[in-house]
C-alpha cells in the first residue's frame, strides 16, 4: 500500500513539474504579447500626434544608446505598416491606425484566452498540491 | 533506481527517451513552421485587399525593398508551397517516430513483464 502511494506521489510530482513548465511558457508568451500590444499602442499614439503635422517637420532619429540625429519628416500623411512575413504596406494615416487598432484588439483577445488557460493550469497545480499534501499527511 | 534494472531494460528505456526527445523536437519544429505559414497566409490575405498599385515593401535582410503587389504575392505563395512541403515531410517523420515509440513501449512492457515473473 505504502509503495503504491509512493508511486502515486511520484506521478503527481511529474504532473506538477509538467504543468509548471507549461505555466512558465504561457507566462513568457503572455509577456511577449503584452509587449506587442504596448508597441501597437505607441504606434497609434504616434499616428495621432502626427496627424496634423506637415511635410518637413523637424524630428530626431534614434541611432541607439539614447542618441539621435536631426531629421525632417517626408510624406507625413503616409505610414508603412508591417503586415507580417517581412511584408510592409504603405497606408494612409487612418488606414494604418485602423490596422493597428484591429491588431491591438486581436492581441487583447489572445491575451484573454491565454490568461484563462493560465488560470486553469494554476487551478490544476493547486489541486495536485492539495492531493499530495493529503497523501503525505499522517493517517489517523 | 535504474541501477537495479537489467541492462536490456536500461537500454530500452534510453532508446524510448531518445525517441521521445526526437518527437518533442519535431513537434517544436512543426509548431514554428505552422506559425510562419499562418503569418504568410495572413499577409497574403492583407495583400489581397489592397489595390493593384499599392506601395509594398519586402524585407531583404535589413533593407525594405519596394515591390509590386503581383511580385510580393508570387513570392509569398512560393514560400507557402515550400512550407507546406516541409510540414508534410515533418508529419511523415512524426508518424514514423510515433510508430517507433509504440514499438519500443511494447518491447519495454514485455521485458518488464518477463522480469517481474
Amino acid at each position: 500500500m505504502a509503495e503504491v502511494s509512493e508511486q502515486e506521489i511520484r506521478n503527481l510530482a511529474m504532473q506538477h513539474q509538467e504543468l509548471q513548465k507549461r505555466a512558465e511558457m504561457i507566462q513568457q508568451q503572455m509577456s511577449s504579447i503584452q509587449m506587442s500590444t504596448e508597441d501597437c499602442v505607441r504606434a497609434i499614439v504616434a499616428i495621432d500626434e502626427l496627424k496634423n503635422a506637415k511635410d518637413g517637420v523637424e524630428t530626431m532619429l534614434p541611432i541607439g544608446s539614447g542618441s539621435y540625429i536631426h531629421a525632417k519628416l517626408n510624406k507625413v500623411d503616409k505610414v508603412v505598416v508591417n503586415v507580417g512575413a517581412g511584408i510592409s504596406v504603405e497606408k494612409t494615416m487612418d488606414g494604418a491606425k485602423e490596422t493597428l487598432v484591429k491588431r491591438s484588439e486581436q492581441l487583447g483577445k489572445i491575451l484573454e484566452q491565454m490568461n484563462a488557460s493560465f488560470g486553469q493550469i494554476v487551478q490544476n497545480l493547486q489541486a495536485i498540491e492539495a492531493k499530495a499534501a493529503k497523501m503525505q499527511a499522517p493517517q489517523p | 533506481m535504474s541501477n537495479e534494472l537489467p541492462p536490456q531494460i536500461q537500454n530500452q528505456l534510453a532508446q524510448l527517451q531518445q525517441v521521445q526527445q526526437q518527437a518533442q523536437a519535431l513537434a517544436a519544429q512543426k509548431g514554428q513552421m505552422d506559425s510562419i505559414k499562418k503569418e504568410s497566409e495572413m499577409a497574403l490575405e492583407e495583400l489581397g485587399q489592397l489595390p493593384d498599385d499599392a506601395i509594398i515593401y519586402r524585407a531583404v535582410g535589413e533593407l525594405q525593398i519596394q515591390s509590386s503587389k503581383e511580385e510580393t504575392i508570387a513570392k509569398l505563395n512560393e514560400k507557402n508551397e515550400t512550407l507546406t512541403l516541409r510540414l508534410q515531410s515533418i508529419s511523415k517523420q512524426e508518424e514514423r517516430i510515433a510508430k517507433r515509440f509504440t514499438q519500443l513501449q511494447e518491447q519495454l512492457e514485455q521485458s518488464m513483464g518477463t522480469q517481474a515473473q
